[in-house]
């Protein structure tokens, strides 16, 4: 008996139970994999969202909508009202923000992302040099590449991996944004190649919520060096008198070794001290390039004072615009208190006088001299 | 008859995790980072400290009267009418304390999905395997607190795998926030700690007694430990300036983990939460109903007194009506909380000058 009224209940409880949820029928769901955002000329915002089509008789594997609207979720209740399927955010893998929205300002625009359980922080949150939309509407008609979404965050795990692109995914942006001594890095694509590929373009600097200068790729790599972010990466430098030939540079693959950085003031001036030690591998240059430890010895000191250099005309570029992507503020905040108390970061980061001391050693050259 | 109410002393080690750490863990490191900033977490050290000494305080005090509840005990010391009177304050604090708890599962459910299903539809299906564990007595609770070790190592698992995230320049300079500020957050700690007010409840039930200030307190450290890695991540990874601006640190901090089978982890960790949680109800309600049959000498239809506590725990948890004020009134819970582990103190200093029934 006991056995019998435990199977009623067993029953009874996950039938009635799984009425407590909204019935979702896959194919009846519309998954937002792209959302794009960008300013319209009469300063609403232009919200695109890109959704796979699922099933038979499409004879387009995207659906993408362009939408008008003040809020993201205003603009998802009209999408609704478009699409055969009901938009669900919570598989969002991009969030394409133009570059012109940037400039104004982007922290609110995530918001919804952070309030919302279902919503994933794990999106990245890319700047796009020109119309997300136009981006989005030409990815699709990509013949020889992934379905966009898949695409560009192939595009972005292999930056990151590789250095090339910082860490970009939503709560990485607003952990930054939320910290006085530390602003924001997010990597820019665009359409290139005639229109036929994606490009990751370099990485925007952030002001607090505001873009306001770029750098390149090499040297968001260069940022996520100086600032222990980044343990291996791909370099070329090139040489004296590589103008002239056709074949340019030595490109090397490295491996960070160690790494130190110190906070002190000087003069009520803040100065950083960054050194660190990378283990290279030549991995293309010219014939017979390594012949001796001497040889080997000034290619080091050639490389290290190339690397010096291009360090601290990027940290210079960061002061320039007024942006501090190492978190040099927070490390100040942490080490030089009673400093970091008396000064305005946001205005005494331009002030902070850097010692670059980047230290090369060629652990190997391959199979020939 | 065999004791379905009697349990061991290591038994005792989950009572004590599963009821301190289930619901004091939600709000903690927010409340700490606006309080103390990145130093919350010596915040919480201290009042682990500090709750050690009230657990050594709580024991001596049971120890004196060996065999009996504290319904008994405060019959004892306070007399008959002022005695009982407690016991109803008593039974009612942990009644409510339950209530209380059964919300906060009902609004993480709501939270984190249904976001529209009616709230008494939430309530009645959370708090079935309460009433199924308490049918079973203290043996079957204490066991079913077994799977706060499960908890325990997913919890671990989610730490572990936010470690290489973690800014240590988010905890530092240490000591910021001055001696007036952590002192402040000792006292929001403090709350996280309660859950030891139920010990002189199910005291007498225990068989190896002279092992029970050890268990409790291996408990009470196991509860220091995981309080503090909790903070300390939270505040690590996400900073004082952003936790701040977060309604439950923990349940963001399962949102930023990410694995490419399991794709969002934060899904899995809502269903070890739910759990969690449900060990803290189960241990409190036990504590209303076993204190309410004892204050009022019940012998017969005891499953009487467990309904009208259901119902009753099920109506007040109805109330208030948004989540916003009943982060409000878990804090006034706290301060009854800590009160009644005053009233033990003060108790045991009582029961030097009124001997009645103490042990010799």
């Amino acid at each position: 008996m006991k056995k019998i009224i435990s199977l009623i209940l067993l029953v009874m409880f996950s039938t009635t139970s799984a009425g407590c949820w909204d019935q979702k029928i896959y194919e009846k769901i519309g998954f937002d994999l792209q959302v794009g955002i960008e300013p319209t000329s009469d300063g609403a915002l232009l919200i695109t969202r890109s959704m796979p089509v699922i099933g038979k008789g499409a004879l387009s594997d995207m659906d993408i909508i362009k939408i008008k609207g003040g809020l993201l979720r205003e603009t998802r209740d009209k999408a609704r009202l478009r699409s055969p399927k009901s938009a669900e955010g919570g598989k969002v893998q991009q969030i394409l923000i133009s570059r012109s929205l940037a400039e104004k300002g982007i922290h609110e625009l995530l918001e919804v992302f952070e309030r919302e359980f279902i919503n994933p922080v794990l999106a990245y949150v890319v700047i796009v040099d020109g119309s997300p939309y136009e981006l989005i509407e030409t990815s699709h008609k990509f013949i020889d590449k992934p379905i966009p979404p898949f695409y560009i965050n192939e595009l972005l795990r292999n930056g990151i991996k590789g250095g090339a692109v910082p860490e970009c995914r939503i709560f990485n942006y607003d952990i930054n944004y939320f910290d006085p001594g530390i602003d924001p890095m997010l990597p820019i694509i665009k359409i290139s190649g005639d229109g036929k590929e994606i490009e990751i373009a370099g990485s925007a600097l952030f002001s607090q919520d505001k873009m306001v200068g770029k750098v390149t790729t090499a040297e968001t790599s260069l940022l996520r060096l100086m600032s222990n972010r980044l343990k291996k990466g791909s370099t070329v430098f090139y040489l004296e008198g590589d103008g002239e030939k056709i074949k340019k540079g030595a490109a090397v693959s490295y491996q960070l070794k160690s790494h130190q950085l110190k906070v002190s003031t000087d003069n009520n001036k803040p100065v950083v001290t960054i050194k660190f030690s990378l283990n290279c591998i030549l991995e293309e240059y010219k014939w017979g390039s390594i012949e001796n430890p001497e040889e080997k010895e000034r290619y080091e000191k050639l490389f290290s004072k190339e690397l010096k250099d291009r360090c601290n005309k990027v940290l210079k570029y960061t002061q320039e615009v007024n942006s501090d992507p190492l978190g040099i503020g927070d490390i100040v905040r942490a080490k030089e208190n009673s400093y970091w108390k008396s000064v305005d970061w946001s205005k005494a980061y331009k002030d902070v006088q850097f010692n670059i001391e980047p230290t090369i050693r060629i652990v190997r050259s391959g199979v020939i001299k | 008859m065999k004791n379905k109410n009697a349990i061991s002393s290591n038994q005792l080690i989950f009572f004590t995790v599963a009821s301190q750490v289930g619901v004091g863990i939600i709000f903690l490191p927010a409340q700490l980072a606006e309080i103390a900033g990145h130093d919350g977490w010596i915040s919480v050290l201290i009042a682990g400290i500090l709750f050690s000494f009230f657990i050594l305080i709580v024991a001596a005090f049971m120890n004196r009267y060996k065999k009996k509840s504290i319904v008994e005990i405060n019959r004892l010391l306070y007399g008959t009418y002022l005695g009982s009177i407690i016991n109803v304050c008593l039974a009612a604090y942990t009644i409510i304390f339950s209530a209380a708890i059964l919300r906060m599962m009902v609004e993480a459910m709501q939270l984190m999905g249904l976001k529209y299903t009616p709230r008494i539809v939430l309530t009645v299906f959370l708090i079935i395997p309460s009433i199924y564990t308490i049918n079973g007595g203290l043996k079957v609770i204490c066991r079913y607190l077994h799977i706060t070790v499960f908890i325990g190592v997913i919890l671990a698992i989610y730490i572990v795998l936010i470690l290489g995230r973690i800014r240590p320049t988010y905890l530092m300079p240490l000591g910021e926030a001055g001696a007036k500020s952590i002192f402040n957050g000792v006292w929001t700690s403090i709350f996280a700690f309660l859950g030891i007010e139920l010990i002189p409840f199910i005291y007498c039930e225990v068989n190896d007694k002279n092992h029970v200030v050890k268990k409790v307190l291996i408990g009470n450290l196991i509860s220091i430990i995981i309080y503090i890695s909790v903070v300390i991540s939270t505040t690590g990874l996400f900073g004082e300036e952003m936790i701040k601006n977060l309604q439950i640190p923990l349940l963001s901090l399962a949102r930023v983990c990410y694995s490419n089978i399991f794709e969002r982890l934060d899904l899995y960790f809502v269903t070890t939460w739910v759990m969690a949680m449900g060990c803290v109800l189960r241990c409190y309600l036990f504590s209303g109903y076993y204190g309410a049959i004892n204050a009022f000498n019940i012998k017969t239809r005891k499953w009487v007194v467990a309904l009208i506590i259901i119902v009753l725990v099920c109506v007040i948890s109805l109330e208030p009506r948004e989540f916003i004020y009943l982060k409000e009134r878990t804090k006034a819970l706290g301060w009854i909380g800590f009160s009644v582990i005053v009233f033990y103190i003060f108790s045991y200093i009582l029961s030097f000058i009124n001997k009645r029934g103490v042990s010799r």
